[in-house]
């Protein structure tokens, strides 16, 4: 399990580096959407925004987001840091996706990207 | 008579059995589709298994090829898998060998020159045709992340895309295949939002090349003369390239007879008469058959 500051610290990396990649920032220059992110063993959660270029997080929920991701703490953080790819825990059930398919798909493309290879 | 089944997640109302002479020898060929249902392809494949010579899967690929490696799509091994008596195949192999044969044969006749600008609707399925393309001097656009993920990005050489396929295959090929390449009845439609986005990529290009079934999902309602060199097409299909403005069609899938079958079709024929496993057929094989049948893209001019 992890904590809702690891998580935190997590989504802060992630956004950094979003926000480094100019190959990500082209390649999803027609994306704009809000994320919610529900660690299923906390209370807090956490929203990612993506907003013109810029992808920033903070801690709390939104209230339309377009896509809710649900899964335990660890899996988010593990996420998040690059240390795990998404497809796994979305396939064995441990990683819920509630949204469009396509949202779902570009998520996971861009943690793919970002921390891929 | 050797027989020979397609297993495709694509649509049913594709279906057909005939029977052919292939290097002078009868065979059966038919297609069965599944309209996209994952365990009717499970429940057709069991049924077949033993049964014919050989089994090939249509709608689906079970790898990938990047020059020497291979990804595994994992919903395409788990149908190939099912079946343990009969050689199953999705065609890669044979289109990482005929795709490329086909490409030279554009060149040769004209069709392909040097600066021609071509739109690679999705270069990962296909990466014999793609590296053709570029070997012939083609200045090719590949759409992987635009027609595929829907990221308006288009890739400018074989360098970034192997980049981004060894960044995102590993994990992308676990994911459910509908996720990532249209399945069933999308199959039978153009979806007109996306093809409104996609239309100047189409208009760019004075070639257009690739899967059909992406080729046509996004086709914008006017083309303008443009060369589509792809797999296999129905009559429909080449009815609506010629309605839509194409100028030329060219095939890569050889014709038995007058007609034309799928890649998996003809490399499970192929399979069937070399006798070989899947991993132990060689390009030179395939090259060899190809020869035999005196092998050449099927051009349709409609301008």
């Amino acid at each position: 399990m992890a904590t809702g500051e690891e998580i935190a610290q997590s989504l802060q990396a992630f956004c950094e580096s979003y926000n480094s990649n100019e190959r990500v920032k082209q390649m999803n220059r027609d994306w704009h959407r809000i994320v919610l992110i529900q660690p299923e063993d906390l209370t807090e959660a956490f929203t990612l925004s993506l907003v013109g270029e810029e992808l920033s997080y903070r801690s709390g929920t939104a209230d339309d987001p377009d896509l809710k991701v649900v899964a335990p703490s660890d899996v988010l953080a593990d996420m998040f840091w690059g240390d795990l790819s998404p497809t796994g825990p979305y396939m064995d059930g441990t990683l819920k996706a509630f949204g469009s398919e396509e949202d779902l798909v570009r998520l996971d493309i861009i943690i793919l990207l970002i921390w891929g290879g | 008579m050797k027989r020979v089944v397609s297993v495709s997640l694509g649509s049913s109302k594709r279906d057909h059995a005939v029977k052919v002479r292939f290097l002078g020898e009868w065979c059966e060929i038919s297609r069965r589709g599944t309209d996209g249902d994952f365990e009717r392809a499970v429940d057709l494949l069991r049924e077949l298994d033993g049964r014919v010579d050989a089994i090939g899967l249509g709608g689906i690929d079970i790898y990938l090829r990047i020059r020497d490696r291979r990804f595994a799509i994992q919903d395409g091994l788990k149908l190939a898998q099912v079946v343990e008596k009969t050689p199953v195949v999705d065609g890669s192999g044979l289109k990482d060998t005929l795709e490329r044969e086909a490409v030279y044969h554009l060149r040769d006749a004209g069709l392909l020159a040097p600066g021609l600008p071509v739109l690679m609707v999705c270069a990962l399925d296909r990466f014999g045709m793609a590296e053709a393309l570029v070997e012939c001097g083609c200045d090719v656009t590949f759409g992987d992340m635009i027609f595929v993920a829907g990221m308006p990005y288009p890739v400018q050489s074989l360098i970034e895309l192997e980049d981004l396929a060894v960044r995102m295959l590993p994990h992308m090929a676990g994911l459910p295949f509908h996720l990532l390449y249209p399945t069933g009845e999308k199959q039978e439609t153009v979806d007109d939002k996306k093809a409104a986005l996609f239309m100047p990529y189409y208009r760019a290009a004075r070639v257009i090349a690739g899967d059909f079934h992406l080729i046509r999902r996004y086709l914008p309602r006017e083309l303008s003369g443009q060369l589509v060199l792809t797999n296999t097409t129905t009559s429909a299909d080449v009815d609506l390239l010629k309605a839509r403005g194409a100028g030329t069609l060219a095939t890569t899938t050889p014709e038995l007879e007058g007609r034309s079958f799928g890649t998996n079709v003809m490399e499970a024929l192929f399979l069937a008469f070399l006798g070989k496993a899947w991993d132990a057929a060689t390009r030179e094989d395939y090259l060899d058959l190809m020869r035999r049948l005196e092998y050449r893209p099927r051009l349709t001019y409609f301008q």
